[in-house]
């Protein structure tokens, strides 16, 4: 399997290529261009083992997915009949695309920045704590871990935070973190600059690994772009 | 005429430079910037064409989603240069025809020499129906044309069969033959997979793609938007 990424950081395309048998699992409706020697098949985004638990467990993991972190219900799983087969993968939203390697390690992404991945890398929801509600970003994270490749996207470009120690990110431009990473969910000065600063609220991250932000904020850009649209 | 195409991907622009006497064909309000001696002049019509003529080429311009009126940019008697923006933030394009033809989707197009015949051209009941218009643009004749994007813009070179989501379709030489088909070929991927509707190519030629589309744009970034009022 090879992954390379065109066209970053604005539109960033991941072109995936496949051998005979290997597999990209990608988020409903990601696929812009593909060969046609490969077998499509839709699945529940959280799987099991495919005994009828499972397949319930999935199925719950699925539904909350999509109600709770905005993705979608299905992924689509891209398997290759014949070598060189392509896949071409394109979020919805501008910005860069990122390649990230598992071994054996997680890492948390955002609701909303996950694009694909390998068979080898399971998807998780987990809760990212109570004040995210009010970070505007949404509650909950997206915990991949296993061994494979990982593609995620986000709004703006991608900026790799190389972390030991502590380090401070607006809620707003967290796009992943490695799992080895803590994190508290704070105000980031005193209560004058949490109103008047206006940063909102932070993330403290501590511990080694590695960070991903994004170069621009989504909530930012629609409340921008909101008073044209005749809102608040 | 040559084009130079700067500031890819992300908000490119093109700058025609134009021999004595050559003209450039452009979509209405792309010129971004031109030098004095540039001389433009406002038309439906192309030239030898009547009223009536002129009339029927812009309506078939608005049906494929194109403006009614066209520009046309000539530089006398000097070499001159004339810069075209696309609407949308993307690539652009450029593309020599020799004889052949491409196929464009409707608000692809940005500019033309006016050797180059650009026409609305029904896809028939066969065609896009990703919200790209039942009616794509087809140019033929001879020389350059520059075309847009949402999004970056990738050149693939079909041998084959290749399949493309019918919103990241930009343009392809009409060597190449197409069918839209479900994604993944069955009822569940077409259903589940949250792809809709795909253009099956074969043959040789070439495509373009965008590596995004402003339907998926939209849905993106409509959940953080307020209501639109009615």
């Amino acid at each position: 399997m090879n992954i390379a990424i065109d066209s970053g950081p604005s539109y960033g395309l991941a072109v995936v290529t496949l051998d005979k048998g290997e597999t990209i699992i990608a988020e409903s409706g990601a696929m812009a261009a593909m060969s046609t020697d490969l077998v499509v098949k839709p699945q529940l985004s959280g799987r099991g083992k495919g005994d009828l638990v499972s397949t319930l467990q999935s199925l719950i993991f699925a539904l909350a997915r999509r109600f709770l972190a905005g993705e979608s219900v299905f992924v689509n799983a891209f398997t290759a009949k014949a070598d060189g087969q392509q896949v071409m993968l394109a979020p919805g939203l501008v910005g860069d695309v990122r390649h990230v390697q598992l071994a054996g390690n997680s890492v948390t992404v955002q609701a909303g920045s996950y694009l694909g991945s390998t068979p080898g890398v399971i998807v998780g929801l987990v809760w990212g704590g109570f004040s995210m509600l009010f970070g505007g970003e949404g509650a909950f994270f997206l915990k991949c871990r296993g061994t494979g490749d990982l593609l995620i996207n986000c709004y703006g470009a991608i900026e790799e935070v190389p972390i030991d120690g502590k380090y401070i990110v607006d809620t707003g431009h967290v796009v992943a973190f490695t799992g080895d990473l803590k994190y508290t969910i704070r105000r980031p000065g005193g209560w004058k600059s949490m109103f008047f600063s206006g940063e909102g609220l932070v993330l403290e991250f501590s511990g080694q690994g590695t960070l991903w932000t994004q170069t621009r904020n989504l909530s930012a850009l629609a409340s921008w772009i909101s008073p044209f649209f005749g809102g608040k | 005429m040559r084009i130079d195409v700067s500031h890819r991907p992300a908000y490119a622009m093109a700058t025609v430079h134009l021999e004595p006497g050559e003209t450039c064909v452009a979509e209405a309000g792309a010129m971004m910037s031109m030098e004095t001696h540039v001389k433009m002049d406002t038309s439906a019509a192309k030239p030898n064409q009547g009223m009536l003529g002129g009339l029927m080429s812009g309506l078939k311009r608005m049906v494929a989603g194109e403006s009614f009126f066209q520009n046309r940019f000539t530089s006398p008697d000097q070499p001159g240069h004339v810069i075209f923006a696309p609407t949308l933030p993307g690539d652009i394009a450029t593309y020599t025809l020799n004889g052949g033809g491409i196929m464009l989707q409707s608000s692809a197009y940005l500019c033309s020499i006016d050797t180059v015949t650009v026409d609305a051209k029904w896809g028939g009941a066969k065609s896009f129906f990703g919200g790209e218009g039942l009616v794509m643009l087809k140019a033929t004749g001879a020389g350059l044309i520059a075309f847009g994007s949402f999004g970056g813009i990738r050149e693939i070179d079909v041998d084959g069969k290749f399949t493309v989501d019918t919103g990241h379709i930009v343009a392809f030489e009409d060597s190449l033959k197409f069918k839209v088909g479900k994604f993944g070929g069955g009822w569940m991927a077409f259903l589940f997979g949250g792809e809709g509707l795909v253009c099956n190519f074969t043959g040789t030629g070439k495509l373009w793609i965008q590596t995004r589309t402003p339907q998926g744009f939209g849905q993106a970034i409509a959940p953080h938007l307020p209501q639109r009022r009615s």
